[in-house]
């Protein structure tokens, strides 16, 4: 009943006019983060963090959270309309959506994947309520090793999916791991690479880290591939025509493939480290592998963008699991959030739904509203967005580096922190070029004191002896997790060696070529991105 | 004897990418030297300030090194290389980006986010200067009243009286 009560006065939380206006205007400017070309949910988020200083906590986080539900659908316009996914969790959607526009089918094709969108959302909203409390419960219990092992668990399974590049995601999870190091260190008081500078002694902050590697470095990796020299290929829509609506065999095609992509994406998004790319394009393998007609797949299946339309956001509702109640971030757009939980200086973890249950439901309840809006928004305005997809990438790109400036100057009126962030999106390039992983390094940054601080935790608690992860049973078996999550890769490879002509439809990929196993990785290394 | 000298060159080939990791090889070597200056322990027995960018530095130097010998000898595995590449507008536009961190306390927000959007409009498509010369102006001017009105946050005014 506790979750019932919880999640009414949650959603009355959210009706006031103040955050009604800020869920509309989340989903809204999510919907154009994720259409624009270069820009993906992270980096959305990353750029609009500082707009919300304004606003009180409650209305923050809800407008961020639907911005980033917003942005989550808005990179599937793109993916059905031009082949190029906003964001590595559409590039699932491809595969069917863009076989399906080339068709003149393409208001249908995004009319199904806005109720897919809201179906998921829904079912993962519903799964939230339930999961929240329930973590939070068990995760209350948990002292310091547990949590120390829960961070390496999320770390590693982030590394584990990335894909070939695994020795470069450690790298990235290092370099990340080094940034939170500057500043005074929390056991005993000691500057730690502040090199004499007072703008150091407090850290390196999240944001411009964030806002460079994600926003700068993703513009300038885009220009680096000559994003401002391509004429995209565009299907365009009007809704007034009768081609616009799904039919009823559409409805029929698609209804169970939304339903398994929902409760699949829902629960691969709630491991940490694991997300909505991969969600999306597991769900894609099942509906193939489920589907009586499996060679419509990359033809034009209503089913094939369907499943991992639902996926991709179930996994985004999924994903605040471990982070409402671990305070863990499982992707690398829940990690900016949880930069931003900070910044208004809440504690995400086992004690935030206990200490701030106002909040918590709050946010919860947001996600069932935010759904709705979501819809509506898409139904209605699906011509409008797929307009914003033709601005140029030449005009973008200027206008989000000034963003990406001024937005970080406004944090703290600090010149030094717009270096960093210059400096960072720099870097982000580089590991863009070079394959290493962005995101690893963002939410190593966030995870990177925790692990300090809990590592110091268990090692007073148990006088200096490393067997404290041994005693403890929890901690244990999260110890003897590891060398399964280590060996996933190993199982999963021989899994698709057994299924591979199943996987993915070689000539709807829109990546590189070289078959099934190279566009799974693909879009798992994409994670990252 | 002769047809084997190309194959081995090309085998032990330094990469771009071979040349980033050297840089962060580097780079993990500097952190791990000035972490050995730091307390490994206190004196209470805890673990000091040290023990934690230790650990980081060393394992970030072995994993450097072992992607280094990787790539060093299979040069062509790990490029993320895009079809085309634009080194000469990528290197304009970071240039331009250090330019405005010079100038945007002096200049002001206004005058500095003006001249870099003019400028890497124009660098970026010549073909539309009214566009452009718009696009500078009010993207700037709308931000300014955005942080600076709207969110109370300060913005460096430079010269101008805004």
């Amino acid at each position: 009943m506790d979750v019932f009560a919880n999640l009414a006065a949650g959603i009355a939380g959210v009706l006031s006019p103040i955050n009604l206006l800020l869920l509309a205007s989340g989903v809204l400017v999510g919907m154009i983060v994720g259409v624009m070309p270069g820009l993906g949910p992270s980096a959305g988020l990353a750029i609009l963090l500082p707009l919300t200083f304004g606003l009180d906590p409650v209305g923050a986080i809800v407008m961020l959270a639907a911005v980033y539900y917003g942005a989550m659908y808005g990179g599937t316009i793109t993916s059905v309309l031009i082949n190029t996914p906003g964001e590595s969790a559409t590039v699932a959607s491809t595969f069917d959506g863009y076989p399906l526009a080339k068709q003149g089918r393409a208001a249908p094709a995004l009319v199904i994947a806005a109720v897919a969108s809201f179906v998921a959302g829904t079912i993962g909203a519903v799964l939230i309520s339930v999961a929240a409390p329930v973590t939070a419960g068990v995760a209350a219990s948990f002292g310091p090793p547990e949590l120390f092992m829960l961070v390496i668990l999320g770390l590693l399974t982030l590394i584990v999916v990335i894909g070939k590049k695994r020795l470069l995601g450690i790298i990235s999870v290092l370099i990340g791991f080094a940034l939170a190091t500057v500043g005074i260190d929390i056991g005993g008081g000691q500057q730690r690479y502040t090199f004499g500078s007072t703008e150091l002694i407090n850290g390196i902050d999240f944001i411009p880290v964030a806002i460079g590697v994600f926003g700068v470095g993703e513009i300038l990796w885009n220009l680096y591939c000559g994003a401002h020299r391509e004429r995209l290929g565009y299907f365009d829509l009007k809704r007034a025509s009768r081609r616009f609506w799904p039919t009823g065999a559409d409805w029929v095609e698609s209804r169970w493939s939304m339903l398994r992509g929902s409760v699949l994406g829902f629960f691969v998004g709630a491991t940490p480290g694991a997300g909505a790319t991969v969600a999306s394009l597991m769900s894609y393998s099942m509906e193939k592998s489920v589907s009586k007609r499996p060679e419509r797949f990359g033809k034009g299946a209503m089913a094939g963008l369907a499943g991992p339309e639902a996926a991709n956001n179930a996994a985004s509702a999924g994903a605040m699991v471990p982070l409402l109640t671990l305070g863990i971030p499982g992707s690398a757009s829940t990690a900016v959030l949880l930069g931003g939980f900070l910044m208004w200086g809440l504690q995400p973890g086992p004690l935030l739904m206990q200490d701030e249950p106002d909040f918590a439901w709050t946010l919860i309840g947001s996600m069932y509203l935010g759904n709705v809006m979501l819809l509506l928004v898409n139904i209605f305005c699906i011509p409008a967005f797929a307009k914003v997809a033709k601005v140029r990438f030449q005009i973008l790109a200027p206008v989000v580096i000034v963003l990406c400036v001024l937005g970080t100057f406004a944090v703290n009126g600090s010149i030094v922190e717009v270096g960093i962030m210059l400096g960072c999106g720099v870097l982000g390039f580089f590991m863009r070029r070079f394959g290493l992983s962005p995101a690893a390094l963002v939410i190593a940054l966030v995870l990177g004191p925790l692990a300090e601080e809990t590592l110091r935790q268990s090692l007073i608690i148990s006088e200096g002896s490393f067997g404290v992860f041994v005693d403890r049973p929890v901690s244990l078996a999260l110890l003897c997790f590891l060398p399964v999550l280590c060996l996933l890769p190993i199982a999963v490879k021989l899994w698709r060696r057994r299924v591979s002509p199943a996987a993915v439809p070689v000539e709807a990929q829109p990546t590189e070529p070289g078959g099934d196993h190279e566009a799974l990785d693909t879009a798992e290394h994409e994670t990252n991105r | 004897m002769t047809a084997l000298t190309p194959v081995t060159r090309r085998r032990w080939r330094i990469t771009p990418l071979t040349a980033f990791l050297l840089v962060l090889l580097a780079v993990f070597g500097g952190y791990a030297q000035m972490a050995m200056e730091l307390e490994w322990r206190t004196e209470a027995g805890r673990i000091g300030p040290g023990f934690f960018p230790r650990l980081i530095g060393l394992a970030g130097m072995v994993l450097c090194a072992a992607a280094v010998v990787r790539n060093v000898l299979r040069p062509d595995t790990e490029e993320a290389a895009p079809a085309s590449r634009h080194r000469g507008a990528l290197l304009l536009v970071v240039a331009a980006q250090a330019l405005v961190l010079f100038t945007l306390v002096p200049l002001g927000a206004v005058l500095t986010c003006v001249a870099f959007l003019f400028l890497v409009l124009e660098l970026l498509d010549r073909t539309r200067p009214l566009l452009n010369l718009a696009v500078s102006v009010l993207v700037p001017l709308g931000l300014y009243l955005l942080f600076n009105v709207a969110l109370g946050a300060g913005l460096p005014q430079g010269p101008l009286p805004f």
